[in-house]
């Protein structure tokens, strides 16, 4: 499986991260797109921090690869995924509609 | 004279919400006319009835880029008034309470709001409020009058509580720059309400995870503290306020920090 991993993009009029991970099958006939993004307060918390520094964010990008890797091939039934990472139910529900239409492109 | 629009965030309709607000904005009594008048003249230029009430979640059926233009509009109008602000916040654990029941065999556990402690955060915040805007009229020497958006389903238990507090209340004695209790006043005939809806609809929208961040909008709004030997004016225990002071919970202690944290890092931002 091949990977082709964006940089993390921030959105700092709604204090969030987000970025695009791109999957390829070893035989290249298959491929996904996964639409990852964090809320600041997520990344705040799951690292213990006060300041959210480059090194937690690539450490979230790793987490959200191992995440998707860890699923193997079940990845290219769908051309593309959404991945949200929030505190709570509210956020998931506002990241999902984020992805939908703001990365939508 | 200064005059204090107070309203709480519609809690009830929303399920996913995480924490609420009390509070709103404070107008002269000498510029609220022209105030209004521009409110207005905003309803009219989106083709809104001006007899018509608006609010953050329902305005009027327009589609939403327009409503968000409508609500830039008012906020824009709000920032360049001499308008403060003054709110309050809880994390919505210090008001609800988690019931499980089984349902169609499964067991759900939902989150639902217990009247008794919604109607006690009520009080709770509207006596953090006021002491507040106290503090803010000692601070200009002027005197003020509080009038309380009185729409809710708890209308007459806070009606009971508002004029137990003054004259007749012993707790609120202190606060001798308000000039007589609190004024219920249904929003749908009152504009200023209309108006104090966006603003704390924009404040809760900025803090919610995300969601798109107004509140640079209203950075110069909100009632600040300049103190010398700190960097950054003091705005929170001023015109932005946390409670409760000491959590009970885990979670409830993380909420609060990051509504604070949050604050901080989203109205210094530049849109």
């Amino acid at each position: 499986m091949n990977i082709k991993k964006e940089k993390i993009k921030e959105d700092i009029n709604r204090d969030i991260y987000w970025t695009r991970a791109h999957f390829e099958s070893d035989d290249t006939k298959h491929t996904s797109t996964i639409l990852a993004c964090a809320s600041w307060e997520y990344i705040l918390d799951s690292n213990g921090i006060n300041e959210v520094e480059a090194k937690h964010l690539n450490q979230w990008l790793e987490e959200v690869k191992r995440k998707w890797i860890s699923f193997g091939d079940k990845i290219f039934e769908k051309e593309r995924h959404y991945d949200v990472y929030a505190n709570t139910s509210e956020g998931e529900v506002n990241g999902l509609e984020f992805l939908q239409k703001e990365t939508n492109s | 004279m200064k005059l204090f629009f107070v309203d709480d965030s519609n809690i009830a309709k929303e399920k996913y919400l995480s924490f609420f607000i009390y509070g709103g904005i404070i107008v002269d009594g000498n510029t609220i006319r022209d105030l209004i008048k521009c409110f207005l003249k905003i309803k009219l230029d989106h083709n809104i009835d001006p007899n018509i009430e608006i609010k953050w979640d329902n305005i009027n059926n327009l589609d939403p880029t327009e409503a968000k233009t409508f609500k830039n509009d008012i906020l824009k109008l709000v920032k360049i008034s001499d308008c403060k602000i003054i709110v309050y916040l809880a994390p919505q654990d210090f008001y609800h309470s988690v019931r499980s029941k089984i349902q169609k065999g499964k067991l759900s556990i939902k989150s639902r709001i217990d009247p008794d402690k919604y109607i006690r955060s009520l009080k709770y915040a509207t006596n953090v409020c006021m002491q507040k805007f106290n503090q803010y009229l000692e601070e200009i020497n002027d005197i003020g009058l509080i009038l309380a958006d009185e729409s809710s389903s708890y209308k007459k238990e806070m009606v009971g509580y508002y004029s137990s507090l003054y004259p007749k209340g012993t707790e609120m004695t202190q606060l001798n720059r308000i000039v007589y209790t609190i004024i219920p006043i249904d929003s749908c005939y009152s504009q200023m309400h209309q108006v104090n809806d966006i603003v704390i609809g924009a404040i809760q929208h900025s803090l919610k995870e995300f969601k798109y961040n107004f509140l640079p909008l209203l950075k110069d709004n909100f009632w600040l503290k300049k103190i010398p030997s700190k960097r950054l004016n003091q705005v929170n225990g001023y015109g932005f306020n946390v409670y409760p002071k000491k959590a009970k919970t885990l979670k409830m202690q993380k909420m609060l920090k990051i509504l604070s944290e949050k604050f901080k890092r989203l109205i210094n931002k530049k849109i």
